[in-house]
């Protein structure tokens, strides 16, 4: 079973996303787009930002291009889709504007490489991969980016594949410690089914709350979460039961409740979602310690992660070791190597 | 044909009698149409027939709007998809050479106005000759090659026979490089044990001494890269295969070519007709624009005016907009106002909190829409057509800084009053009021008689008494607070209701004529009390009014 068949029929919208740059997000994509293509299955390819470059302009080493095969629909800013070397048949002209030009949809006529460089926010990218299903993509991959403005493409799809690899640091353990970090985050609980609604109201008028055990609810009267900690720690009360926070959190936020509130742990702490946590590594596993409970409105679906041994830098992990080291840490998860898959034996 | 210019109203004024918020309100659906909208410039006298025309056409757009429900709808939406291109065509006449993406943005505009043009074509009541559209039949016959019918477009091998035959041979070269390859592969994986990976590497951990000795003595490979844990290994291409990738990399330069020359025809070609797509664009911009004032027409309730040559204004139960709005979402509802103005100064005097200023506004309102050839908000309306619009009312800032009330009022003033026998309409309210009554109404009487027998509209409100005198100037009055309960609106005051809802429900706005009258209503005071000004105050200004 390949990461293709973890995906066909099942969802029709899926992300992928780099831990760093060179991570291995466009050797994951590549392996995709041919999974798919000896499946026969039609597949819509968008991204969250540029990508695709010959040069990755960061570190100036060599990306594998994307090829895309016959009838794919793809749907990239203007200036970089009129620089693809495959034909195209352009279907629409979407209306989102980027700085590269307006997003266009087209339809790949004949094979070859192209770059992509989608929309620059969540409601466009949804449209668009919307639009791209009913041009006739069967699964629609979103290339995603975690630190960019679109960082939560991860919400508006079905599922989401996480690539790393060996470019993210020299030594592997950082990587393993970093990765199994993110996916901690991508694994966040979501709420009970029956707050849902109401707290999706709260995170649309980006509202701060108390919400107790009655369900009465407490209006915090913040504007953003840096610096309020305090705040919020001194209106949490014996009978809160969840604290609300729209926006984006740090771990001083944390910091400030601890200091002022006996009850910081007798409450659950509800955020949008995974993509709105700035933390570190250690700051996490400090939080679990101090038995922090965070949960998340739009839960995110982990399918599989990605890894790639080799970095750009001129290094790579023993591929072996790399797979098996991140396999025992992620019980439960389908780790692969997209290269060691990509050299099939026999 | 440039109509009007910047002087029939200033930008201060458009926005303080309301016009500024109608024009942003009317609905267009197109970039076209708010083009056309920000273009819009007022008929003066002199284009008496053409506003006549537009207003008829925009008549029968109204009416094809309330009775051919279905059929508007249609337009509206084959409208709505319409985008601003303007940036292609533009490229198209400088004749430079277009992309698939300009390509396919002007056809597929060509099949949306043709889709456009043949609804009109099947609504004749409205297709009016401002809106002629032309037909884009051939332009798209030209850019649909396969006849698909689809607004997509592709670089058709059905451009050319060059086209085809060279991405036939493409294609076949293709096939046969990846065939090739195949077999590479194959043999490497019959010489080895290893199957090479479709991009023709094998990647091996250094560990496996004996399947690296193996890989090292096979010709058909060679080491692309190594590190300490992992060894790169790549397909070699033979000889037929460099041959064939060396013919395809020279037809996909003759594609290209034949490409450009194909983009090249298809450019000079619509070149030809750049003209007519221009025209195109200006009648879906002027459509879409009728089309918003017809449904902003039938939301507000407003009606087609008379326009006429005569220097005169009649206006039928008149509404001002924005108050309208304003009082509906209090709960209360605008009076609607007669006013029959002719050449000359007409005095309106009354009590405060009477209207006079929103009348004031209306009367401008009305006249400036009528001459933008839109409907106006009344029941009736005759406009002697006017050649520029002056509003005072105090609520402007003089562009002058540092100018007081009188002095911006005079500052203003001085323009209005050089130009006043070129037909326009005047409207000062509470004119000089900012300095001393008594020089402050000898300014206004000294006003009042040079303005009276110029050749414009002009209407005058004041709390003077002096002015009412004047002769030949036609004197009309609030009929105010006389017939109201003025203990119920105290008693309202008190329950904490709104002022402009009580006023709104006692006052009588209506404008009467009056002769012979030599003092202005005394209703300042009373209208001060009913509002709970301390009463120790209002005795004490009573007793000195009776003194």
């Amino acid at each position: 079973m390949n990461l293709a068949d973890l995906i066909y029929k099942k969802y029709k919208i899926i992300t992928v996303v780099g831990m760093s740059k060179n991570a291995g997000k466009t050797v994951t994509l590549n392996y995709l787009i041919e999974k798919f293509d000896e499946k026969g299955v039609v597949i819509g390819i968008t991204s969250t930002g540029r990508d695709g470059e010959k040069l990755d302009v960061v570190t100036k080493t060599e990306k594998p291009t994307i090829f895309v095969a016959e009838n794919t629909i793809i749907a990239s800013a203007k200036e970089t889709l009129l620089k693809s070397s495959a034909k195209l048949e352009i279907l629409e002209i979407t209306g989102s504007r980027t700085s590269l030009g307006e997003v266009v949809i087209a339809r790949v006529k004949r094979g070859g490489h192209v770059e992509i460089s989608g929309a620059e926010t969540n409601k466009q990218l949804r449209q668009i991969a919307n639009r791209m299903i009913e041009y006739g993509a069967e699964v629609v991959i979103l290339d995603g980016a975690i630190n960019r403005k679109t960082a939560a493409a991860p919400t508006i799809s079905e599922a989401t594949i996480l690539a790393t690899g060996a470019a993210l640091s020299r030594n592997m353990s950082n990587v393993i410690e970093e990765t199994v970090f993110q996916v901690e985050l991508y694994s966040l609980k979501g709420v009970e089914r029956k707050v849902e609604v109401e707290l999706r109201k709260v995170f649309d008028e980006k509202e701060f709350i108390i919400i107790d055990n009655k369900g009465t609810r407490n209006h915090i009267n913040i504007i953003t979460t840096l610096n309020s900690g305090r705040m919020i720690g001194e209106k949490i009360k014996d009978c809160s039961k969840y604290v609300v926070l729209s926006g984006s959190i740090v771990y001083k936020t944390f910091e400030d409740i601890i200091n002022v509130s006996e009850n910081y742990k007798n409450v659950i702490y509800i955020i949008q979602d995974a993509t709105k946590i700035f933390l570190t590594p250690r700051e996490w596993k400090m939080l679990n310690k101090k038995e922090i409970t965070i949960r998340v409105l739009n839960k995110i679906n982990l399918l599989a992660v990605t890894l790639n041994p080799y970095s750009p830098h001129g290094y790579n992990f023993d591929p072996e070791k790399f797979l098996f080291s991140l396999k025992d840490r992620l019980p439960g998860i389908s780790v692969i190597d997209v290269m060691e898959v990509e050299n099939a034996e026999g | 044909m440039q109509r009007g210019n910047n002087v029939f109203i200033d930008s201060r004024t458009k926005k303080s009698i309301g016009l500024d918020e109608i024009m942003n309100s009317l609905p267009t659906l197109t970039d076209y149409g708010a083009i056309a909208k920000m273009n819009m410039t007022p008929y003066l006298k002199e284009d008496i027939g053409e506003l006549r025309i537009a207003l008829e056409d925009l008549s029968n757009i109204v009416k094809f709007a309330e009775f051919s429900k279905r059929r508007m709808n249609e337009i509206k939406g084959a409208l709505h998809i319409i985008k601003d291109i303007r940036g292609s065509i533009k490229r198209l006449k400088r004749r430079e050479i277009l992309n698939e993406v300009e390509f396919f943005e002007l056809k597929s505009q060509f099949i949306e106005i043709e889709r456009l043009r043949n609804l009109l074509m099947a609504s004749k009541e409205i297709y009016l000759d401002r809106f002629k559209l032309n037909s884009s039949k051939l332009e798209i016959e030209l850019l649909d090659p396969e006849k698909a019918g689809t607004k997509t477009f592709y670089m058709y091998d059905a451009f050319s026979v060059d086209l085809s035959e060279i991405r036939k041979k493409k294609r076949e070269i293709e096939k046969n490089i990846s065939l090739m390859k195949e077999k590479l592969r194959e043999e490497v994986f019959d010489l080895t044990g290893l199957m090479p990976s479709k991009s023709g590497e094998i990647r091996i951990n250094t560990r496996k001494k004996s399947e690296i000795a193996k890989l090292k003595s096979c010709v058909k490979i060679a080491l692309s890269s190594e590190s300490f844990s992992v060894l790169v290994f790549k397909v070699k291409n033979s000889k037929d295969l460099k041959v064939l990738i060396n013919e395809l990399d020279d037809l996909e330069i003759q594609e290209e070519k034949e490409e450009f020359k194909i983009r090249k025809m298809l450019v000079e070609k619509l070149s030809r007709n750049v003209e007519k797509f221009e025209e195109n664009i200006v009648a879906v911009g002027e459509l879409d624009l009728f089309i918003a004032k017809a449904i902003y027409a039938m939301e507000i309730n407003a009606v087609k005016p008379k326009v006429c040559d005569s220097i005169s204004i009649i206006i039928e139960k008149g509404r001002h907009i924005s108050t309208e709005n304003a009082l509906k979402s209090k709960g209360s509802q605008f009076t609607p106002v007669d006013i029959s103005l002719r050449k000359g100064v007409t005095l309106i005097t009354g009590a405060n909190m009477g209207g006079k200023t929103v009348n004031l506004k209306m009367v401008s309102l009305i006249v400036a829409l009528a001459q933008y050839a839109m409907f106006v908000p009344a029941e009736s309306a005759r406009i002697g057509l006017v050649n520029f619009v002056y509003l005072s009312v105090g609520d402007e800032q003089s562009e002058k800084q540092g100018l007081s009330t009188f002095g911006a009022e005079i500052f203003n003033l001085k323009e209005v009053i050089s130009k006043s026998n070129e037909t326009g309409l005047i409207l000062i309210d509470e004119i000089a009021r900012g300095t001393n009554p008594t020089e402050g109404q000898a300014i206004a009487k000294a006003i009042i008689n040079y303005l009276k027998n110029k050749n414009s509209v002009t209407i005058i409100t004041s709390h003077f008494d002096g002015l009412c005198t004047i002769e030949g100037v036609k004197h009309l009055q609030v009929k105010g607070l006389s017939g109201a309960d003025i203990s119920k609106m105290k008693s309202d005051v008190r329950k904490n209701e709104q002022y402009e809802v009580i006023f709104e429900k006692h006052m009588d706005y209506r404008l009467e004529k009056v002769k012979n009258v030599v003092f202005v209503p005394r209703d300042a005071l009373l209208v001060a009390e009913i509002m709970g000004l301390n009463k120790e105050i209002i005795d004490s200004a009573n007793e000195m009014k009776k003194n």
